[in-house]
């Protein structure tokens, strides 16, 4: 699904990655691990199509090729970013916001996905009325995140740090929900800092980001460097 | 030159108020108005120098005649709600006419309060309204009697000139309205509209005006200068402003409120929008005369294009206990505009509290890629904030004329 060759990306005038190949195939789920400024979150980006980023090499999302960035267009194609830190839209409603978003035209469809998320989180309705992330705590941010995911239905989903500020009860719902979402068309990307999730997801493929490039790792024996 | 100028305008005044009829004290009026407008100096602050130059010295020389004794220029739909609730107006004793008609038979009420809120002498343009006024809506709502529905006007400028209105509502003890005012023009419309709005409250009645202006703009459009103001005085009274802008080049327009009585409350809400090289200069004044008052402003202003946008508002405090909650908004969209908010603040007591607090904010490029992320496109997007950045004002309007405010709102981000 996803094929990158010598790939090198740009912020600004610095290069956040060189020389990348990654390859990731339909229905895998992949683990990402790495250093605090390792590029990570500029991977993610870049593979939503951040303007901000400038890139060369080799890029071909399900068999087409692309040069430049384009946010639209991903998104269009299936592709998801569950944001490390979600901004805020003050004058937003979310209730407004999902209806935007969900392509299907029929709102039931809808509401019977908010019910199921809103079952297995165990979050009450209320908070549904709240602005985009304006007086949502961090775990509702989260928490919307993956709704959203639910209501769009992407092809591949990429988790920026989906863990961290989670209690733990909320957290085992999330990595089961997460493992149940992962179906044959659909491959998920996670970006973390957690160990422990290589043997509660039990991922096809963990990598590290070292020397901005993605090294990939199948057996884990001295992994006190990340 | 000037003694010329000056007869030939007394000898437009008579003419005038001869041809609409008028009873003489109204004509000394007027000529008393005029005399004051003769000695009040043009105001030169504010952005509008350009925009000043080209008409007011040109037309004022050449008034067209035609336009002063028919109502053209003013179209009221007043004659069609009078004949829709006149039953129900009459039976409650409501008075809702023009003002010309009321001038001949609420004589009473005209000669004591016209001039008595806002006086002639007031500034440059009320005066120069007192003294040209053609026509305008007159409002009594007698004692214990809540007005059912909405009473509404609408005015639509026709052609160039000057327009003049006066509006003057009277409410009583116990009193409720609800009044709302749409004004419309038509495109490429050179005029400078200097209307004056008073209304007077007494014990426990309440008023709210909702404004909806949407005049043309550009390098030809209206020239928007209005002078609103109202006073509470009786116990317990209150006033809501509710006004949304939309339009006219140049806007100076401060609906102010004037707290005589104890326990009295007032709200502004303001909503504008300003684009195509617009001025607008709006504010609000509240001056508490007495203990225990409220007050509340509330404005969103929201800037596309090349404009410019000033909110002064002026709070007196002259009394103890009062309190007063201002909070202003507003949302560029654009480098090249300029947003002023100037607030100006005296306090005289000791005991009073004010709450001020002001927000400029753009939208920030996360902020649009959130929303590109899941699939909205960019002008989806805009709207999506121009909108949602506009509810919290225009909920308050009367539901028909939201839904149309909204769809109108929709063509203006594109």
């Amino acid at each position: 699904m996803l094929d990158i060759k010598n790939l090198t990306v740009l912020l600004g005038n610095n290069v956040v990655l060189l020389g990348l190949n990654f390859n990731l195939s339909k229905g895998e789920i992949c683990l990402v691990l790495g250093r605090n400024g390792s590029g990570k979150t500029s991977f993610a980006n870049f593979l939503i199509g951040n303007k901000n980023y400038k890139f060369l090499g080799k890029f071909a999302f399900d068999g087409k090729s692309f040069t430049n960035c384009d946010e639209l267009r991903m998104a269009k194609l299936g592709v998801y970013l569950a944001f490390q830190y979600p901004v805020e839209i003050p004058s937003v409603v979310w209730i407004h916001f999902l209806k935007l978003i969900s392509n299907k035209l029929n709102l039931s469809f809808l509401k019977d996905k908010l019910d199921f998320a809103f079952s297995i989180f165990g979050l009450n309705r209320g908070i549904l009325y709240k602005h985009v992330n304006l007086e949502c705590s961090g775990g509702e941010r989260k928490m919307f995140e993956l709704i959203q995911m639910l209501v769009i239905e992407p092809k591949l989903c990429i988790f920026d740090e989906i863990d961290s500020g989670l209690d733990c009860q909320r957290l085992r719902v999330v990595f089961k929900f997460i493992q149940y979402f992962c179906l044959k068309h659909r491959s998920l990307l996670i970006i973390t800092h957690n160990f422990s999730l290589i043997n509660v997801l039990k991922p096809d493929s963990v990598y590290v980001m070292y020397k901005r490039k993605l090294c990939f790792f199948r057996e884990f024996v001295n992994l006190s460097f990340v | 030159m000037f003694l010329v100028w000056y007869y030939l305008m007394l000898n437009v005044i008579k003419k005038l108020s001869r041809l609409r009829r008028e009873p003489d004290w109204l004509l000394c009026w007027r000529l008393n108005a005029y005399y004051s407008y003769c000695f009040i100096k043009e105001p030169d602050w504010s952005y509008a120098k350009q925009h000043q130059n080209l008409n007011i010295k040109l037309c004022l020389n050449f008034i067209p005649i035609m336009n002063l004794c028919s109502n053209v220029d003013v179209i009221l739909n007043s004659n069609s709600v009078y004949l829709n609730l006149s039953k129900e107006l009459k039976c409650l004793g409501v008075f809702f006419t023009s003002l010309s008609k009321a001038c001949l038979i609420f004589a009473v009420y005209v000669r004591r309060y016209l001039g008595f809120v806002v006086s002639v002498n007031d500034n440059y343009y009320s005066a120069l309204n007192s003294a040209f006024f053609t026509d305008g809506s007159f409002i009594r709502i007698p004692a214990f009697a809540g007005c059912p529905g909405v009473l509404s006007s609408y005015f639509k400028v026709y052609n160039v000139g000057f327009q003049f209105e006066r509006t003057l509502i009277l409410s009583s003890f116990n009193s409720k309205l609800n009044y709302f005012e749409g004004c419309n023009s038509n495109l490429n419309c050179v005029a400078i509209h200097a209307a004056v709005v008073e209304i007077v409250i007494q014990e426990r009645a309440s008023v709210k005006y909702t404004t909806l202006q949407n005049w043309s703009k550009g390098s030809m459009g209206i020239l928007n200068f209005v002078t609103k103001r109202a006073v509470c005085f009786g116990k317990l009274s209150k006033i809501v402003w509710v006004q949304i802008e939309l339009g006219a080049s140049v806007t100076w327009k401060y609906p102010s409120s004037v707290l005589f009585g104890k326990f009295s409350r007032c709200e502004f809400y303001s909503f504008n929008v300003s684009n195509f090289s617009q001025i607008v200069d709006t504010g609000t004044k509240i001056l508490y005369f007495n203990s225990q008052c409220n007050g509340l402003i509330l404005t969103r202003s929201v800037l596309i294009g090349k404009c410019v946008n000033t909110f002064r508002s002026l709070i007196l405090f002259n009394s103890e206990y009062c309190k007063c909650v201002c909070k202003c908004d507003s949302l560029i969209l654009n480098k090249d505009s300029l947003n002023l908010i100037l607030p100006y603040v005296n306090f005289n007591s000791k005991t009073s509290l004010l709450n001020y607090e002001s927000v400029t904010s753009y939208i920030t490029y996360k902020q649009l890629l959130y929303c590109k992320q899941r699939g909205i496109n960019q002008s989806d997007a805009l709207k999506l904030i121009f909108i949602g950045f506009s509810y919290e004002i225009t909920k308050r309007l009367p539901f028909e004329i939201f839904l149309e405010l909204n769809k109108l709102l929709n063509l203006l981000i594109f």
